[in-house]
């Protein structure tokens, strides 16, 4: 099923620094972190490298 | 009457045997041996005992007790193909006692494939148009096999009448790769494994069962049938090991996959997949002969799931219950009993604490799932109760990762305001 949007969310203190994504997949709303290891990181990557990017809060 | 002493004795009726008795009395326990030629002798017995020589009939119950056997006599190497020993079972959650997320779905053809009800345990689905289907953790205290009272189950509700040949629905199980680093695939030590469960279904015939070596690309299949309908019944499939391809990476990653296949359209059935080959789509469910979403009511139930090393399935490797949870908590956990504090000028924003209890595959997905029940810890009084977008953790917990709660039904949210919680969602971390 299709990832319908990914956005950044910045770290509290540094707003600088990305912290984690949003992900909004077939209607659920999902957090997602920066690890490699993570399947759905890993599927925003697959996302990422067909064309898609993901949004600035 | 004296006593009678002789050294010799002699057959004469059909030939002139002659045995010559032994010198001494021996020692206790020996016993009596030819060396072939009639001389007798007395000597401890040293074997050896031929192949089948001694049947399982012919050793009384209890002829052999632990205190006849010395120390260190049988050891491992001794013992064929892992039997008896413990953590032979790479499957978690095989007797399908685990239900974190729920206990009961209803899902359907557009759902996507995902972890749904029981723990561990994978619905995948491609393509499908008409069929919506309950799946549930089902109940059998003394009904089902003996020994297991719950079992994974799925109950067409709408049916797939008409099969296109690119559907699909399978029932799976992701094993984790570093899990899976004493198969030795992709070496000539591959080892053999056996994949044993307990399956009823209404519907009989032959269905599909294949291995799938996620990180060398490669699978192969086999089939079982269901003989009888609605009677549960116990299947082995024993597959041999992959001694091609590039073997499993040692990582976190997808190891090894086993796929029971629900329905299968022709574009997946078509190719002959019963000896190692490079995966294709086509090799996917060769065999499979039946459709379990061709009718409503139509159902399937699965337990005891056992994958070991080795040509013979032993009996299933009862874990306790808590050794279960502990083990699905690495792949999936709602965070319980966690304390979090509002920013100093947002009071939407909270950094939480939260330790896992059991450290888990990755940094998990986390979802905004079922009402947190969350209490402002200076104030005795109860804080919002909805979450609106979790934020992150790491493997082993939450650190500076901050929540956004909304108020929901709940008192408004304060800022910097300490606050005590547990529930209100999930961490995520399954193998896909």
């Amino acid at each position: 099923m299709a990832i319908q949007t990914v956005t950044w969310v910045k770290e509290l203190i540094d707003t600088s620094k990305n912290h984690y994504m949003i992900v909004v997949k077939d209607g659920v709303t999902t957090s997602v972190p920066l690890d490699s290891d993570n399947s759905d990181y890993q599927e925003v990557q697959d996302w990422v490298n067909a064309g898609n990017t993901i949004s600035e809060p | 009457m004296g006593t009678l002493s002789v050294d010799k004795l002699m057959k004469t009726s059909t030939g002139a045997a002659e045995f010559t008795l032994p010198a001494t009395d021996g020692t206790a326990n020996q016993v009596m041996q030819t060396d072939g030629s009639g001389q007798l002798s007395l000597a401890n017995y040293t074997g050896p005992i031929a192949t089948d020589a001694v049947g399982s009939s012919q050793i009384a119950a209890n002829a052999v007790t632990a205190s006849e056997i010395a120390a260190s006599t049988i050891t491992p190497a001794q013992m064929a193909n892992s039997a008896f020993l413990a953590h032979r079972n790479l499957i978690i959650n095989g007797a399908m006692q685990i239900a974190q997320r729920s206990t009961s779905v209803q899902k359907q053809y557009n759902s996507g494939s995902g972890y749904y009800t029981l723990d561990r345990v994978r619905l995948a689905m491609g393509n499908l148009d008409q069929a919506v289907f309950t799946l549930s953790q089902d109940s059998h205290l003394i009904t089902g096999p003996a020994g297991f009272p719950n079992s994974w189950k799925i109950v067409t509700d709408t049916a797939e009448t008409a099969l296109a040949s690119d559907e699909y629905l399978s029932f799976q199980y992701n094993i984790e790769a570093n899990s899976c680093q004493h198969l030795a695939y992709g070496t000539s030590s591959a080892n053999e494994t056996t994949i044993s469960f307990w399956v009823k279904s209404d519907i009989t015939g032959t269905y599909s069962i294949m291995l799938y070596a996620a990180d060398a690309g490669r699978n192969i299949g086999g089939t079982y049938t269901i003989d009888s309908a609605d009677t549960w019944e116990y299947k082995t499939v024993t597959f041999v090991g992959d001694t091609g391809g590039t073997g499993i990476n040692n990582d976190t990653g997808l190891g090894v996959q086993i796929v029971w296949a629900l329905t299968a359209g022709t574009d997946r059935t078509s190719a002959d997949n019963t000896s190692w080959g490079t995966f294709a789509t086509n090799r996917n469910a060769y065999g499979q002969a039946v459709n379990v979403l061709a009718s409503a009511t139509d159902y399937w139930q699965i337990t005891g799931l056992q994958f070991e090393i080795g040509d013979t399935a032993t009996p299933f490797e009862s874990k306790t219950y808590a050794q279960e949870l502990q083990a699905c908590k690495r792949y999936f956990q709602i965070p319980e009993n966690w304390w979090a504090h509002s920013d100093a000028s947002t009071a939407t924003a909270f950094k939480f604490v939260h330790t896992f209890p059991v450290e888990m595959k990755a940094a998990p997905t986390l979802a905004a799932v079922g009402t947190p029940t969350i209490n402002k810890m200076n104030a005795n009084a109860a804080g919002p109760n909805s979450i609106a977008t979790p934020g992150t953790a790491n493997k082993y917990g939450f650190q500076l990762s901050f929540t956004t709660m909304a108020t929901g039904s709940g008192s408004a949210a304060a800022t910097n305001t300490p606050y005590s919680g547990y529930g209100g969602f999930t961490a995520d971390a399954e193998i896909t």
